[in-house]
């Protein structure tokens, strides 16, 4: 696989360097240059539109940045020749809307990665299903279809089929944005600890309270840009440029 | 009055004539129907699941060939096209199953129904959210692997009542073999019913026939209800779910209109 030499902890380092992409006439990411250093937690805001999402999924390329290059650890996964699946089955990503596999059951929507990709047999994949389960709470869930279970409840099913690939990084797309306000915190605080854990972590979100609390750094991004970064009590309490200002002033931390 | 009733009756139910023609449907006709029915669908199925990829391509001129098959054969009578397919085919030296005229029959049928088939299929796969390959292959999947163990699966529930329809008008349409002429033991349902009728001067054999149909095409119906039941379409609810509503399989058949590319890329 793509494990660096030398290194003990599978968690990995992100490096984007001169990351630009436009849809269309529409810059969406300009000049984007920023070092995650291996096991921290990173918090993406700004507003609607400032290519937040985008820069996620330029990292395990469901989007491929028009020029500039992206590392994760030692390998650059905007080679243009590097296998997109093998990229993929070490960043795990978790979306908005879940996109859970409604045909399956939750343990099966956990395995199906181990089983097909990591090739692991069906009695290990189950196994290591039950283990993630078990580990975001839902390990009675097991057996539940998707479209039985609650919207907090899918989202934390979709954490665990993302951290049964035994992912290097980890990235997750306004994860709580789609939830009823009462079942966000089931989820943030799965997501809360994991922080604690060797995982490289880039969580795009509006949850001011959460990037306060658990990152260690703050990228506020608006028209594509890096306007501010760093940790959070510098850039959500002290914020120098007058974007971020007004930003934070619409949104109540 | 009741003249009118016996004349009805002695033109659709002549039990002289039932007695007489359902037999030869059973023992002959029913059986020669089925052969047909599965050999077409068998064909019909394979002609549409390939049409259907051919369809999903990212080449448009891949894309371009299997919108060729199915606007020319969607868009010609059936009886043209088995004539020109049953008997052109043999007639043209194209003598691919020598003089079997089942195979023939078979082939015709099934290239004329996969091309319906192909758009069904089409559809049904178009119809899963794009979230879906995301989280294939988010998780590392080839797009093959999530062709395979996440879209086709729910694709085919999705698909199946329309899939029902069609596998239904497969088993209608090899009425349509008579075109290319059939030996007495080869008769199929509609042959035999036309024969008796011609020879008995009634229409009471196609009542027959249509009964015959009948008891081919509503078990079908029915086993695929209940089919599409346990697989589990419609059950549970979500709870406490606000704006997940494109994670629903959409009910056939619906197509995203944002839905422009299904493939983001698969293994590089």
């Amino acid at each position: 696989m793509i494990q660096e030499a030398g290194e003990t902890s599978l968690t990995s380092d992100i490096r984007f360097e001169h990351v630009s992409k436009s849809f269309g006439r529409r810059r969406i990411l300009d000049d984007i240059n920023l070092l995650l250093p291996a096991g921290t937690t990173t918090c993406l805001i700004g507003p609607s539109g400032s290519g937040k999402t985008t820069l996620l999924r330029c990292v395990n390329r469901l989007e491929t940045p028009d020029s500039g290059r992206i590392f994760v650890g030692a390998i650059e996964v905007t080679d243009p020749h590097i296998p997109l699946s093998q990229v993929r089955s070490e960043i795990g990503i978790v979306f908005q809307n879940f996109n859970l596999f409604p045909h399956l059951s939750a343990a099966d929507n956990v395995s199906l990665g181990p089983r097909v990709v990591r090739k692991l047999p069906q009695s290990e994949a189950t196994e290591e299903a039950l283990r993630q389960l078990e580990r975001v709470g839902l390990g009675q869930f097991a057996a539940s279809r998707p479209l039985q279970l609650s919207g907090g409840q899918q989202q934390r099913v979709a954490i665990a089929r993302a951290l049964a690939m035994k992912p290097r990084a980890l990235l997750f797309d306004e994860p709580t944005s789609a939830l009823d306000p009462e079942l966000v915190h089931e989820v943030l605080e799965v997501m809360e600890d994991l922080s604690r854990e060797e995982i490289t972590l880039i969580v795009a979100t509006h949850e001011m309270r959460f990037a306060q609390r658990v990152a260690d750094n703050v990228v506020f991004l608006d028209g594509g840009q890096i306007v501010e970064q760093g940790p959070p009590q510098q850039v959500l309490t002290s914020p120098t440029s007058t974007r971020l200002k007004s930003f934070l002033s619409r949104v109540n931390l | 009055m009741s003249i009118g009733v016996t004349r009805i009756a002695d033109t659709f139910f002549d039990l002289r004539i039932l007695q007489r023609v359902f037999p030869q449907l059973i023992e002959t006709g029913l059986p020669n129907t089925l052969i047909l029915s599965v050999g077409a669908m068998a064909v019909g199925l394979v002609a549409g699941l390939i049409f259907a990829l051919v369809l999903l391509s990212k080449r448009p001129w891949v894309r371009a060939i299997g919108r060729t098959y199915v606007n020319i054969f969607r868009g010609i009578p059936h009886i043209v096209s088995i004539y020109i397919i049953g008997e052109g085919l043999p007639l043209a030296g194209i003598s691919i199953f020598g003089s079997n005229t089942y195979l023939y029959a078979m082939l015709a049928i099934g290239i004329v129904e996969g091309s319906y088939i192909s758009e069904i299929l089409r559809s049904g796969i178009r119809g899963i959210a794009k979230g879906q390959f995301e989280a294939g292959e988010g998780v590392g999947m080839t797009h093959s692997q999530v062709m395979r163990h996440v879209i086709l699966p729910q694709a085919a529930r999705n698909i199946l009542p329309a899939l029902t329809g069609q596998l239904n008008l497969v088993i209608k349409n090899t009425a349509l073999v008579f075109l290319l002429g059939l030996g007495v033991n080869q008769r199929e349902l509609f042959s035999i019913a036309q024969d008796s009728s011609s020879n008995n001067a009634s229409l009471t054999p196609f009542v027959a026939a249509g009964i015959m149909y009948l008891a081919i095409t509503l078990p079908l119906s029915y086993f695929v209800t209940r089919l599409d039941r346990r697989m589990g379409r419609g059950g549970g609810r979500v709870r406490g779910v606000s704006k997940n509503r494109d994670f629903m399989a959409p009910d056939f058949p619906t197509e995203p209109l944002e839905h422009t590319s299904m493939s983001t890329g698969g293994a590089g």
